[in-house]
């Protein structure tokens, strides 16, 4: 416990963006080929000798844990007026194997450069604790810190998914979240409006439906997740379902404004089996009860069969897939990643309920298969995308999840890049920001000191 | 009452006020919030009379024991406590657990209740109690009383005017720029406070 305050907290989302430029990134990356899954410290300060150089490459201890999402142990809800305690420190990373259910705490306080394991928990230990497995999104709270995990306490991790605690002094498992979990059966993402008490999570799927690749007649039959949940946040009870329609098929991640006064939010789902659009909806609260409905539509590209993988060759169309979004602190910009056409949108939502698309860059994508400006073959396509605090830069990766990469992308290489952000509104690669990871398959970006989606806010904006 | 036990619970509310743990920030953010500076005074009521409960209590406990067991015991009894609480809270993890923001008057009361009954604010003020002298300690219930409104006045007065400036004029800056580790100092007070009912 330190003296004075972590000084990487801020009352409020606004005042984040004050925030000095982010100098390093920790970027997941995933091994396939017999090798184990790493923590690479990228140099993003233009000013550095080693700028885009990997500065330190933890090699995990095991084989086959597939990183996917991360995050810190302490954020700007440390600052929360309830039980105020900045001097906890933002120091440590918590790293989920989403297939192996490890979880690797690491270290980034003696040397950021140079980040270190201290603690491991062992899939056994996670999952007799939670009665758990497969560990996702990480957030830290007003109990310490949550985590999503998306099957249930088994090797096969038969469902119900849902969210465990982890004390973010001692980094022990503290159990279960949920009371009185009702319908909800399907975990993925989850997120909160701190100012109303309310826990929001969604839905992908139970391991049986991942693990092994994207189950297409699955998907056509709806058996993939399209609702999200309601939840009180003090109580841990669920309040309410909100069904996006069966054939709104993986609803993933979980955006609320930033602004704990708000109560709406942007979640993305990843294909429409019906048209093989993708969609963002916005939920929002109305007279008590929590409302949902759908604010952009992002079409199918027709493709020739030829240019398109094997699932796809039947539909004649490349597919969105809205993988991952984001949004930067200021709640005015929306990043929409379409993995399957090779496209990052920006949307102005300033007015959430009528989105308008402002920018939008192109790499990769399963037809298209579209360069970096720098020349760079890219494989894949913008998948996890991070947001500087200051809402300037936005860097993105390109891979999803091993057994899914292979089915709608040949030997995919991973790639981290960034784009660079007018604050008006539009974006555009930077043709000199392109890192070829080869072999190694890139996942979550997070930035040093916190980024748009590391942290949460008690306290609304000032202004 | 003499005027050094006054200036002590006076002192111990000022400081109980500045503190962030004990209400003023909670009081902002509700006046953030709910737009409302009006909050920022009526929050106060129910966080005023949580702590001044918790106060009560804790010193209501002392007189119990006072009752049963000679005053020399029960002054080992207290120092031991404040410097066992002192020493508890500055070597445990984890912190007082309160997720709600959408809070009630009567939610803010029980908040501040358990807020300053888990900081041990009542026993901070027993040093105070105490060095009335052998000869007065069968007169001390009218007398807790007349101290602890004292005391909870001065916190309500300073907690108050520090929520309506930082809302008002200074802004959310002073929680970067101005924060100390009020646990220690808690801690600390409360040691040297069990330090000083053992010697006097």
């Amino acid at each position: 416990m330190a003296l004075t305050a972590d000084k990487t907290f801020y009352p409020t989302a606004k005042m984040a963006m004050d925030a000095p430029k982010e100098e390093l990134a920790y970027v997941a990356t995933l091994n396939v080929k017999g090798k184990p899954d790493s923590l690479c410290t990228v140099d993003v300060n233009p000013e550095s000798s080693s700028y885009l150089n990997t500065v330190s490459e933890l090699v995990l201890p095991n084989i086959g844990d597939e990183l996917h999402h991360f995050g810190w142990n302490a954020c700007s809800a440390h600052l929360c007026p309830y039980a105020p305690h900045p001097d906890v420190e933002r120091r440590y990373l918590l790293v989920p194997g989403l297939r192996s259910s490890r979880m690797y705490i690491i270290d980034t306080k003696d040397n950021p450069k140079e980040p270190k394991i201290i603690k491991t928990i062992e899939p056994e230990e996670l999952m007799e604790k939670t009665g758990y497995s497969r560990p996702h999104t990480i957030h830290c709270g007003p109990e310490g810190i949550y985590v999503s995990a998306l099957g249930g306490g088994t090797k096969s991790g038969e469902g119900p998914g849902g969210i465990f605690l982890i004390d973010h002094e001692t980094l022990e498992i503290k159990g279960q979240w949920e009371n009185d979990r009702g319908p909800q059966f399907y975990a993925y993402d989850f997120w909160w409006h701190l100012g109303h008490d309310r826990v929001v999570t969604s839905e992908w799927a139970t391991p049986d439906l991942f693990e092994n690749g994207l189950n297409l007649e699955a998907a056509v039959g709806g058996r993939y997740g399209h609702k999200i949940h309601i939840w009180d946040l003090k109580s841990h009870n669920h309040l309410q379902e909100l069904d996006l329609g069966k054939e709104n098929q993986m609803v993933l991640e979980l955006r609320p404004s930033k602004n704990p006064k708000n109560t709406y939010g942007f979640v993305g789902v990843v294909v429409n089996t019906q048209d093989l659009s993708a969609s963002i909806w916005t939920w929002y609260l109305e007279k008590d009860q929590w409302k949902i409905k759908k604010t952009i539509t992002i079409p199918a590209q027709p493709a020739a069969a030829e240019d398109l993988p094997a699932p796809l060759k039947q539909f004649g169309a490349a597919p969105p897939l809205i993988t991952d979004i984001n949004l930067s602190l200021d709640d005015k910009f929306l990043y929409v990643s379409c993995w399957g056409t090779g496209e990052l949108h920006q949307y102005d939502v300033s007015d959430p309920f009528s989105p308008k698309l402002v920018g939008m860059v192109e790499i990769g994508g399963v037809a298209k298969k579209k360069a970096h400006p720098s020349g760079a073959p890219a494989t894949g396509g913008p998948q996890m995308v991070e947001v500087s605090r200051d809402g300037k830069r936005v860097y993105f990766t390109n891979s999803l999840y091993s057994s899914w990469d292979d089915q709608f992308y040949d030997d995919i290489k991973g790639w981290f890049v960034k784009a660079d952000v007018n604050p008006n509104g539009g974006i555009e690669l930077d043709k000199n920001f392109f890192m070829d990871f080869g072999d190694q398959r890139t996942h979550q970006v997070r930035l040093q000191g916190g980024d748009s989606s590391s942290d949460s806010f008690c306290f609304p904006n000032e202004d | 009452m003499e005027h050094g036990q006054l200036y002590f619970f006076l002192l111990l509310g000022l400081y109980h006020g500045i503190n962030p743990g004990m209400g003023w920030l909670f009081s902002v953010s509700i006046a953030m919030q709910k737009e409302s500076t009006s909050k920022i005074f009526i929050s106060h009521i129910p966080i005023a009379l949580g702590h001044l409960a918790s106060l009560a209590v804790t010193i209501f406990i002392y007189y119990l024991i006072s009752d049963f067991v000679s005053q020399k015991t029960t002054k080992i009894i207290f120092a031991l406590v404040l410097i066992g609480f002192g020493a508890y809270k500055l070597l445990k993890k984890g912190h007082f657990n309160w997720v709600k923001m959408n809070v009630t008057n009567f939610d803010l009361f029980l908040w501040s209740f358990l807020m300053a009954s888990s900081h041990g604010a009542g026993l901070m003020l027993i040093p105070g109690f105490n060095y009335e002298g052998d000869h007065l300690i069968h007169h001390l219930e009218h007398f807790g009383f007349i101290a602890l409104v004292f005391h909870t006045l001065a916190m309500l007065v300073v907690s108050m005017i520090l929520a309506f400036s930082v809302y008002k004029v200074i802004g959310l800056k002073i929680l970067r720029s101005s924060w100390v580790n009020f646990d220690y100092i808690w801690s600390f007070v409360l040691i040297v406070g069990g330090l000083f009912i053992f010697f006097f």
